[in-house]
């Protein structure tokens, strides 16, 4: 297992594309970071607002998918000899790969996101240190989990294009809209239902949301609450997807 | 049908036993009941025509697929799949990455460090003069090559090349065919080969297995062939095409 991580993380900094990505990230984020800079009031809102904006859960899932896709379009898959119930490895092997992903990309806004401040908003306080902190390892996490389940979902079709759809309608938090819709006409026709759907309705539990909830100065969010949601997204993603990756054939 | 199965072979130098194994997908078997046989330090040709099922047998022999029923015995024991190289299909290479590389991630998934063996099997497959080279500029005979070097990691004792010489020219046939050989002599390897190429299989193949329709027709000994069959320089092909004949006859 530990071999088959050293050697996604060997491959991840060979990869041309993980470079192309993040560089693009930064350039963009520097010359965007006006936008937000005007509605915050600290750094550390301008970035959480930006950072959490879904642009990079696209980034992180099309990572993803092109990560596992590359590796069986390539037949390197081939060279990874194992037996049946070793080839979950294969699958789990990547997750730490997406983690480093979400946080490069995170530092790598980060970073983007300073320099831009000093030109839109020379002077700007910049904040709690410990709150930017927690920021960004709440998102990595979700942010990964969210890269696993598009993992996961690529194993289930074996091509890029259905995933990659679903990561652009993921991000943008359509199936949270959607349940959040089905939710309300429910709590509308019982509404002794609205009580528990406002702290356990599933538009409120969902990754995307997590993210999005976690970038809006202001609110108050429940670490818990978002340590369970990763917890169960990072458990029911992994062994959807290795048990998949372990009952299909390789190749 | 197995007309010289067992003939002239040792029951003591036998590497690996297919016992009634079977494929199946959906309704459509690709492999029925094989049981094929090889010896230990023997060059066994596969030979059949297109959908025979030559490669289905191969991707199970190596775990990518999963028998529908039957089992493989193998000499080497539980771990037998560290002790074996392939090569099915097209070699499982990145083409962004030079041969080092992609040699050198195939070595970390097996947990070896040793730089030399990788530069050793470089040199040995005659690749070491292009090092900084992407793979995907490389013709399809460097290609397949280096795919050879990839599976010859580890030092196996079985290689299975799943038709190693397709595509290649005269020139690379030659080589492909000279380095088979020295696997076989110097490294005292057991190796699987199957090609549709059936004279130049003739050249190396030391017993040969011929399958149809997912069944094993036969198993001869290239002595046995020589011998006892027809004698004359493409004995091979004739005694394929008699094989097959038949085969359809019996059907």
């Amino acid at each position: 297992m530990l071999n088959l991580i050293k050697m996604n993380l060997y491959r991840l900094f060979k990869t041309r594309v993980f470079y192309v990505m993040l560089l693009t990230t930064v350039i963009l984020t520097g010359l965007l970071a006006g936008m937000e800079t005007e509605s915050a009031s600290t750094f550390g809102e301008f970035y959480a607002s930006f950072a959490s904006s879904g642009y990079v859960l696209i980034m992180v899932g099309v990572f993803a998918i092109v990560f596992s896709e590359e590796e069986r379009k390539s037949g390197f898959l081939k060279n990874l000899l194992t037996t049946r119930s070793g080839k979950k490895n294969i699958f789990f092997a990547k997750i730490p790969v997406v983690f480093l992903y979400s946080l490069f990309m995170f530092l790598g806004e980060l970073v983007a996101s300073w320099f831009g401040s000093l030109f839109w908003a020379p002077g700007i306080y910049f904040g709690r240190i410990g709150s930017l902190i927690s920021f960004i390892t709440f998102e990595v996490m979700l942010h990964t989990v969210f890269g696993i389940a598009m993992m996961a979902l690529y194993e289930i079709t074996r091509n890029t294009i259905i995933p990659t759809i679903i990561t652009i309608f993921g991000s943008a938090n359509l199936h949270g809209m959607l349940i959040s819709f089905l939710e309300t006409k429910l709590v509308s026709r019982i509404p002794a239902l609205a009580g528990f759907m406002d702290k356990y309705g599933l538009s409120r539990n969902f990754i995307v949301t997590k993210t999005e909830d976690l970038g809006i100065s202001g609110v108050s969010v429940s670490y818990v609450n978002i340590i369970v949601v990763i917890v169960i997204g990072l458990i029911l993603y992994s062994v959807m997807g290795m048990f998949i990756f372990t009952k299909r054939d390789t190749i | 049908m197995t007309v010289f199965a067992e003939k002239g072979r040792n029951k003591m130098r036998s590497y690996l036993e297919t016992k009634n194994l079977t494929k199946q997908y959906g309704s459509f078997e690709a492999v029925k009941d094989m049981n094929i046989h090889i010896d230990r330090g023997e060059i066994y040709g596969l030979i059949g025509p297109n959908g025979a099922g030559k490669t289905t047998l191969m991707k199970m022999l190596v775990g990518f697929a999963t028998p529908t029923s039957g089992d493989i015995e193998v000499a080497a024991g539980d771990n037998y799949l560290t002790k074996v190289g392939c090569l099915i299909e097209s070699p499982g290479i990145y083409g962004y990455l030079n041969a080092f590389d992609n040699m050198k991630l195939r070595a970390i998934s097996m947990g070896l460090h040793d730089k030399k063996e990788i530069l050793d099997i470089l040199d040995f497959v005659g690749l070491s003069r292009e090092p900084k080279k992407k793979a995907g500029k490389f013709s399809l005979g460097m290609k397949q090559r280096l795919g050879i070097g990839m599976a010859l990691l580890g030092s196996p004792e079985f290689l299975i090349l799943d038709e190693p010489i397709n595509g290649l020219d005269p020139q690379g046939i030659i080589e492909m065919r000279e380095l088979i050989k020295r696997l076989n002599e110097e490294k005292n390897m057991t190796i699987m080969i199957s090609s549709h190429i059936l004279g130049e299989l003739q050249k190396v193949a030391t017993v040969f297995g011929i399958i149809s329709e997912g069944k094993l027709l036969t198993e001869v000994t290239a002595e046995e062939l020589k011998n006892s069959y027809i004698g004359e320089a493409d004995s091979l092909e004739e005694f394929y095409l008699d094989i097959i004949r038949k085969g359809q006859k019996a059907c």
